[in-house]
């Protein structure tokens, strides 16, 4: 990881407008990623993180969605603005994601040849033949035995932790700067989840390639982020160097989160903690901070009042009123 | 100890209204322009059409030889008569001065008519009878006529789309949710009957069953029933199908629930909004079914209506008096049009994937 | 605890599902889902089931519960074996024996209210005439029901849709909880819940056994999960059991070259503990149980086979006071 900086994503909002209201899914979140980091982005469902994943590279569905503010600066050009044709440059070539379920992210009907050698011949500009060897390529790199006999198979001939493994193997075939992956191991066995894992750090670090990645699971995240964002209802929370804040959360909701996972390798003998109430209903949320319900340590002012990012050093924040100086 | 249903609130304190399904997709359905007025137009006619005894229409089996075939309009029928006279006899007038002698005697005699017609104009308050979509060939008002006949053909609609309905979900959720032989044998025979060439099946039995004098509609119903059930058949053992391995119904199975329990409280609830909308979509199909077969002759006979037996008879005058195919035709597509909307726009509403997942 | 009768007693329990042929071939595959499972569950403890996908765990437990027929085995609950009994008397064990499901989504009904959801199983045991409630004490029992697993009971004429995925499983639960049964099978009850809420159906799950003398029957692939719970954990594959013990001696000692890549597969929530970690990393996929082999079934992927585990199946057997393992590391083949 080096401290050049690719990626800085800057007050992003997204909003969906539905029957009930406005859903404010992302409200002003904002990160830089570097050349070579990992970056993890931690949250429940309804924090907002999987539509993050999608505004970063601007393919959220017009109607309901828009993206109602902030910048996406890749490399200094904002992702937000710049005409299609050129974002179609980037998708897939500089910058490209993998999903969660592999059973639907690959196309049923078309062989896995196809659909690689589509990928590289439009990015690099190869041949078909030149194209289908760098395709067999990354498959052996991405750990698919026989690879040049299963390349021409079909998904379907596939299993689960295999269509993943294609998936990595499609997504850096063109050697992007940043591999986004949305929650690529949550559909997985757990076995299989440690080898694919395992598999997208080598590759990653091998090809020197960014990696933002988006999960629930606190454990994943410990494993392979080096940089860690903690997301709530559409905001990020904290934000930090992993290490640090799994040693010294400071906000409430990652005290908590930390504290409500069971644990392997301690003995759990006593009642586990639990924050109280749900993750709130993103609908229409008034001013204040979304976590108050919630939190053990809510003051007045968390209930009027979002408290703007408190920053510490090594590249740590906090968004909340205990930390805040300009508290009333 | 309250049980009222009370408005809570939320931890933000906003107010959380609680919504039924129902309610939801009501507020979708509104939301459709089309389906919205459809709903309206369709009501208007069921109202019309419920209440037409008491409201004040013309009997429409009274006959006046004297109003055949007169013509749409708001202006009295005495006026029209004569009006027709009037110029019948200047055609007539108009040949006898180019030279037609042989027609003076039938000149002489119309204006005999002329002054009897006034005499009866003056006289007789049928005269003042409005004919708002004028007369048949024997001076039926058109007007009654077709909502008499929106009467029996929505009657036919409705009840065939209803016994339809209750045969084809039942046999459709026996069928699906018994699977095995007695699925595979009934869907055969669904796919037999739906082989078989209906209309002429239709057709032999009105004119085995029908008794002179005796209405034929039950037949008709029967006729038209026996195959119109296939389809909602079919589309139910799918629904029961795809609802049936759901785990609300192993959690049913879990807790003791029989199989009758099981279809009727959790499978058939939740295959209601495809029942429903095969049931609005359906209705219009049966009024073109009864239409047709009305038009053939094979339907509602005299002094009965229906839609389709007022086209039928309004087809043999359609060049000289348009309006006698045309009030029954217009009527009759506008309902259809509105069913088939409706039937849209409640398939549109009623669709599961809306509320289920938050 | 060592002293309790056992309240469920699996024995030899297996399922074969039959892949349908077609109309022109004979020749219909199985999947040998369950391959003959043995275990019991003494009264008050909570045995949890682990596996990955295939293993078979969710069939075991739908096995025991009589949503399937088993193939073979019984199924001892109190001494009476469930697939040899009369349907009516099988109704009246069924009070004793209810089930938590996986999915908050799939498991209520979309158009019952909370309230009649939860009430379902007193109004059929009362249709059957095995149970006596006037309406009255049934609406009492479900306000109570709701309010004991932390639901507020003005809910009672909600929808499912209505509520979030932590308190659709609280409905659930209370469904379940609704006819006091002695076991609780859970089939994977906090797998589809968010973190915050899992440690909070969790709680309640150790509170009602507590309060009610529960017994639970535990489904989940998250070993976390699993051990928090639980007082003894059995691992699956495919279709087998082939490692149980008390929860801390699994975690402690296992035994089974499957548990403990298992073990060293699943991921800690802390990064100083994850850089230091040494993977086992498996090869290969989880296979599918659709053929039955001579041999031990983890054989492919074990980095510790040797020639007999080929050609013999190892059982299940005693190594230690409560841990018993299937693997010829440790038993000779007889």
């Amino acid at each position: 990881m080096t401290d050049e900086v690719i990626l800085q994503v800057k007050d992003l909002k997204t909003y969906f407008t539905v029957d009930e209201g406005v859903v404010k899914a992302v409200d002003g979140v904002s990160f830089d990623l570097r050349k070579g980091e990992t970056l993890g982005i931690v949250g429940e469902s309804g924090s907002g993180k999987s539509v993050t994943n999608l505004s970063v590279i601007n393919m959220i569905p017009s109607p309901p969605g828009r993206i109602a503010g902030g910048q996406v600066l890749f490399h200094d050009k904002d992702l937000l603005k710049i005409p299609l044709s050129e974002i179609h440059h980037i998708r897939g070539n500089k910058i490209s994601m993998i999903f969660q379920d592999p059973m639907t992210s690959l196309n049923p009907f078309l062989r896995i040849s196809t659909q690689m050698i589509e990928t590289i011949v439009l990015h690099q500009g190869l041949d078909k033949k030149a194209a289908k060897e760098k395709a067999i390529e990354m498959l052996k790199l991405a750990g698919i035995p026989a690879p040049e006999k299963r390349i021409d198979q079909y998904p379907h001939q596939f299993s689960g932790g295999m269509r993943q493994r294609v998936m990595i193997a499609m997504s850096l075939s063109c050697n992007p700067e940043i591999l986004i992956a949305d929650e690529p191991t949550s559909a997985l066995d757990v076995t299989i989840q440690a080898q694919i894992l395992e598999i997208m750090k080598e590759l990653t670090k091998r090809l020197g390639t960014a990696v933002i990645l988006i999960t629930h699971s606190l454990g994943v995240v410990a494993g392979t982020c080096d940089t860690l964002c903690v997301m709530y209802a559409g905001r990020i929370v904290e934000r930090g160097p992993t290490e640090v804040i799994f040693s010294d959360p400071k906000h409430p909701y990652t005290i908590g989160l930390i504290r409500s996972v069971p644990r392997l390798d301690k003995e759990n003998t006593e009642r586990l903690y639990s924050i109280q109430g749900q993750p709130p209903n993103v609908i229409d949320l008034p001013d204040c901070c979304p976590f108050y319900p919630r939190c053990e340590k809510a003051m007045d002012i968390c209930k009027k009042k979002y408290p703007a990012a408190t920053r510490f050093e090594n590249g740590r924040s906090v968004s909340c009123w205990l930390y805040s100086e300009e508290k009333k | 100890m309250s049980r009222k249903i009370s408005k809570t609130v939320n931890e933000f304190n906003q107010q959380l209204k609680p919504i039924s399904l129902w309610a939801d997709a009501w507020k979708r359905l509104r939301r459709n322009r089309m389906a919205l007025i459809s709903l309206w137009i369709v009501a208007f006619y069921a109202i019309i059409a419920l209440a037409a005894p008491i409201l004040p229409f013309y009997d429409y089996r009274v006959q006046n030889l004297n109003h055949t075939n007169l013509p749409p309009s708001f202006r009295p029928a005495g006026q029209l008569m004569i009006e027709k006279l009037k110029s019948d006899r200047a055609i007539l007038q108009e040949r006898v001065d180019s030279g037609q002698e042989t027609l003076r005697p039938d000149l002489e005699r119309t204006g005999k008519e002329l002054a009897a017609a006034q005499d009866e104009v003056a006289s007789n308050p049928e005269n003042r009878k409005v004919y708002l979509f004028g007369t048949d060939n024997l001076g039926r008002d058109m007007l009654a006529k077709t909502i008499y006949g929106a009467r029996i053909s929505m009657l036919v609609g409705l009840v065939g789309t209803l016994t339809a309905v209750l045969v084809g979900v039942i046999l459709g959720a026996i069928s699906g949710y018994v699977g095995g032989w007695l699925d595979n044998l009934l869907m055969r025979f669904v796919d037999i009957m739906y082989g078989l060439p209906y209309m002429l099946i239709v057709i032999i039995l009105m004119a085995m069953f029908r008794k002179e004098g005796q209405s034929s509609i039950v037949i008709l119903f029967v006729g038209i029933a026996l195959v119109s059930w296939l389809t909602i058949a079919r589309v139910v053992r799918g629904q029961i199908i795809s609802l049936k391995n759901s785990e609300f119904v192993e959690a049913a199975r879990s807790m003791g629930a029989g199989p009758g329990r099981i279809i009727f409280r959790h499978l058939l609830p939740n295959a209601l909004g495809v029942i429903i909308v095969f049931t609005s979509l359906s209705l219009p199909s049966f009024i073109m079914n009864e239409s047709f077969l009305s038009f053939l002759g094979m339907g509602v006979s005299a002094p009965l209506s229906s839609w389709g037996s007022l086209v039928s008879e309004g087809a043999n005058t359609m060049e000289l008096y348009p309006w006698q195919l045309l009030a029954p035709a217009i009527e009759m597509t506008i309902f259809l049009f509105c069913m088939n909307f409706l039937g849209d726009g409640l398939r549109d509403a009623l669709d599961p994937q809306s509320k289920n997942r938050t | 605890m060592s002293d309790h009768e056992v309240l469920l007693d699996v024995r030899g329990l297996k399922m074969h599902f039959a892949t349908k042929g077609t109309l022109f071939s004979k020749n219909k595959g199985y999947i040998y889902a369950v391959d003959g499972v043995d275990f019991q569950i003494k009264k008050g403890e909570t045995l949890g089931l682990v596996g990955e996908s295939g293993c078979g765990k969710s069939t075991t437990v739908r096995a025991i519960a009589q949503l399937y027929k088993p193939t073979a085995g019984e199924v001892l609950l109190n001494g009476k074996d469930l697939t040899k009994i009369p349907a009516q008397d099988l109704l009246a064990a069924r009070k004793n024996m209810q089930m938590v499901f996986q999915d908050p989504y799939a498991s209520l009904n979309p158009r019952m209210t909370a309230g009649e959801i939860i009430a379902e199983p007193m109004r059929i045991f009362q249709k059957r005439g095995l149970l006596s409630m006037s309406p009255a004490e049934r609406d009492d029992k479900v306000e109570h029901l709701m309010e004991r697993v932390g639901l507020s009971r003005f809910f009672k004429n909600r929808y499912p849709h209505e509520f979030s995925g932590g308190q659709r499983q609280r409905i659930g639960i209370a469904r379940a909880l609704a006819l006091r049964p002695e076991l609780m099978l859970c089939d994977e009850p906090v797998s589809a819940l968010d973190v915050s809420i899992q440690s909070q159906i969790l709680n309640l799950f150790k509170d009602l056994q507590q309060e009610f003398g529960l017994t639970y029957l535990f489904i989940a692939h998250d070993l976390a999960v699993i051990q928090y719970i639980s007082d003894r954990v059995a691992v699956m594959y495919l279709g087998l059991i082939v490692e149980i013990s008390g929860s801390k001696d699994l975690y402690k000692k296992p035994l089974h070259p499957y548990t403990q890549a298992l073990l060293s597969a699943a991921p800690i929530p802390d990064p100083a503990v994850e850089a230091k970690r040494q993977r086992i990393i498996l090869t290969g996929d989880v296979p599918s149980p659709d053929k039955q082999r001579p041999g031990c079934y983890f054989y492919d992927r074990c980095w510790k086979h040797m020639d007999v585990c080929k050609t013999h199946r190892p059982r299940l057997q005693e190594t230690e006071a409560g841990h018993k393992v299937a693997c010829f590391l440790y038993h000779k083949p007889d």
